[in-house]
Order: structure tokens, then sequence, then C-alpha cells
């Protein structure tokens, strides 16, 4: 509950948002789908600016990859078909899993991120496919790698007055094939346990590109790359998949809580790396 | 503050304040259909239609909906005239407590808005935010694709 919540602005630009950013410094923060900010304890915040109408809900193909609004919601993503024929469908899966119709109307790619809550399903697989993210801050615009946004918290990042307008997944990716695996008590169940997202660009049998993610045992989405090199090259195998899963094992300490142990996890985490890339393999 | 907003096709203008949800400003303006149940968005009760997407108003705050056209399970039908999706969950035995029902039938409005026919799946994915400790969901499913052939059917009629 924001206690202390006066104000709302509803800019109709990015550069109006950001303006107001601005002024107003700690006491503002955005709004955009809702979801995660009506859970969120803070007396700090006095004005709430809502960015969803500023023009920043797109799905676009262009010559350099697959661009993707902020305030875009989980439903947009999961039903685009430009989503569902980039990367084997990676982004339509784990949209498509993120808790229920009600949330996934609402809540947007730009929270997602932003927030970036440990068992959030969009930044692995952005991670996982290379993705870049746009961020306004004042007049000036920039881009910065995923693999360098998601390992702080977004907010860090973005900062105080910074707006995150928009996400690219690289026309590198498109034909890579790929798998997203989400362990939960449920399918609607917020607080995913262990999460894996694969994605292999094979070429002729010959695996060129490789990447395996592992998200929710870690705070923030994590890429194994002495895993990912055992299955680059000719005609990855069964086996090169298990010693890419044993790899992971041996690597990754989870994070756990009430919900599972680690030991679980890890047990857990090692057959969803085998699954994930057997089914990227396909 | 003033919110400006369209509910059930009635544009008015509200006095609320900046931190409240969109559920506690539904039901203190008389809009009793939309339920308390969980407060957390995970059971679907409070479920309501904002431009047409069914959204939990736990899960939003009631100036998100400034400008927005916002449609209840009042605004769906009466019970002199049903929406046939109404009068389909109780044809089918669709409807033990009530609790859950409108939240179920504002998220299934929306999927026949956009999907005439849909499969068993589609029905799930549409209706997977609406929980029920009654019925078991399948005759609310069959509620779905009865209410679906009657719109389909007296769209052709037309």
């Amino acid at each position: 509950m924001l206690k202390n919540l006066q104000k709302f602005y509803y800019p109709k630009s990015v550069q109006e948002a950001a303006k107001i950013l601005e002024e107003q410094g700690t006491k503002a923060t955005l709004v955009a789908g809702g979801t995660t900010l009506t859970r969120i304890d803070n007396p700090q915040i006095e004005m709430v600016v809502d960015i969803s109408r500023c023009g920043l809900s797109y799905i676009t193909e262009e010559k350099d990859g697959l661009h993707i609004g902020a305030t875009t919601t989980f439903q947009e993503l999961f039903k685009s078909s430009i989503v569902r024929n980039f990367a084997g469908g990676l982004v339509s899966r784990a949209s498509g899993l993120v808790s229920t119709r009600l949330v996934r109307n609402a809540g947007t790619v730009g929270g997602d991120i932003v927030y970036g809550y440990a068992y959030n399903d969009l930044p692995p697989v952005f991670l996982a496919l290379d993705a870049k993210v746009l961020i306004v801050e004042k007049a000036n615009e920039r881009w910065i790698d995923f693999s360098e946004f998601s390992q702080k918290h977004g907010t860090l990042i973005v900062g105080r007055n910074g707006i995150l307008k928009e996400v690219l997944l690289p026309r590198s990716a498109k034909n890579w094939r790929s798998s997203y695996q989400r362990f939960a008590r449920s399918y609607s169940d917020w607080e995913a346990q262990v999460i894996v997202a694969t994605a292999l660009g094979l070429n002729d049998g010959t695996c060129e590109s490789a990447r395996i993610v592992a998200a929710a045992v870690v705070q923030h989405p994590i890429r194994i790359l002495e895993a990912e090199k055992e299955v680059l090259g000719d005609s990855p195998d069964k086996k090169d998949f298990e010693r890419a899963a044993e790899i992971v094992y041996e690597k990754i300490e989870p994070m756990a809580d009430w919900r599972s142990s680690k030991e679980y996890r890890k047990e857990v985490l090692k057959v969803l790396v085998r699954r994930a890339l057997e089914e990227s393999s396909r | 503050m003033k919110l400006t907003t369209t509910i059930n096709g009635v544009k008015k203008i509200f006095e609320i304040e900046a931190k409240e949800l969109l559920l506690d400003f539904l039901r203190r303006e008389g809009y009793f259909g939309v339920k308390r149940g969980c407060e957390t968005g995970d059971c679907g009760s409070c479920a309501v239609l904002v431009e047409g997407k069914a959204i939990a108003s736990c899960l939003m705050f009631a100036a998100q909906i400034e400008g927005r056209e916002v449609t209840t399970i009042e605004g769906l039908g009466t019970p002199r005239n049903p929406h046939p999706l109404q009068e389909c969950f109780v044809e089918t035995g669709g409807t033990q407590c009530g609790f859950c029902i409108p939240g179920m039938i504002l998220s299934a409005a929306e999927l026949l808005k956009s999907n005439s026919q849909p499969s068993q799946e589609e029905i799930a994915e549409a209706l997977d935010g609406n929980l029920c400790r009654c019925t078991g969901y399948v005759k609310q499913f069959d509620a779905v694709k009865l209410a679906a052939k009657k719109i389909l059917g007296s769209w052709r009629d037309k």
C-alpha cells in the first residue's frame, strides 16, 4: 500500500513522463499495469506517473530484430504471431506462463524486467536471446545489453529519472530453437522455484550458438558458459546435454526458501537443463 | 482527486483517493458484483473488464481507469435482459454458491468477443485466473461452450 500517495499524472509521451520524474525526484514512481506497484509498501512515494498512455505498447519486426515497447502486456506478447515465430517462440512460451490471464492482461514487459524479481519469467528469456534495452533519461536515450541490465536491480540502472522504453531481440537469435522450463507449485503460482531457458543456433546439425540460463534459483538470471561449451560444435547429443546439466548442477548453489530446499532445487535444475536442451535440439 | 471514467456505459466523475484500489472504489460506489476474495490477485472474484480486457481489480489503482471504459457484471446483463453467458451458467449448473461467477463470466465475455468458437484449451487459458471452490469447472466450461453456440446462432439468424 502506497499510504502517502497523493497524485497521479497521465503524460502522453515519454518526454513528458521523464520531465515529471525529473521534477519530482524520489517522491514519484512509474506505473504501467499496476500488478506489482499495488503490492508494494513505500511511504516515500507521493506521486505516480502512469506511462501506459505514452505509445509504448507495440511489437514490430524490423531489419535489426524484434522491437517490443515497454508497456506491451504479457498477453499481447503471448498472442503475437511475430513473437511466436521468433526463436522458436521462447518469449511466447514464457509470457503465456506468467501467472493468470487477469495478470497477463495488465502486467507489462517493462514492469517485469525493471522490478526483476528472481522468479520473473521474461528476464531469463531476454538474457538467453542477447536482448538489448533502451533507457531514456532526461533528453538522452541509450541502449544497454540485457546481460548488463539484469545483473542489478532494474531501478538502479534505469535510474531515478530513467524510463525503460523498449526491448530489442536481435535478428541473430531469430532462427534459434529454444525451450522454457518453469518449476513451481502450480501454473499460476507467482514464485517459481527453478527456471531454465535455453536457446540453440543450429546450422545443418552443427550448434553454432548456445545459451543456457538459470533463474529463480539465483538473484539475477545467469548464463552458465561452461555448460554452453559442452553443446557447441558438431551434432550435440544426449550425452552432451547430460554433461551440460551436470556442469550446471555443480556450478549453481540455489537460493531456497520454505517452498523447497536448495538440495531439491539443485536436482530439479539438473533435470530441467537436460530437458530444455533436448527440447531445443528438436 | 477527480476520476473521470465510463462504467457500464455511463460516463461519470468521481472523487477518489489516489492510493485506493479499483476493487475498493467500485464496491464503495455500489458495484457489489465485484467481489473481494483474496486481495492478492490469485482468485479472480474481483475481475472486471477495463477497455474490454479482464483484469484483477485488486491489482489496479482506481486512478488507472482515468478516461477508460469499465464493465462490471452489472453492465453485462440484467435479470430482465441477461447476457447469454449469464443464462448458460444457470442452465448448465455452472453456478453453485455464485461467488466466483461474476469474475468468471467477465473473463469468458472477453474470450468470446475475440474467439467465437473457443476450444477447451482456449477456455482454460482465458479462465485460468478464476478459481472456484464449488463446482470443479466442468459445468462452467460447458456454459461457455453453450453461450458461444447461442451467440454464434443469434448472429447467424440476423
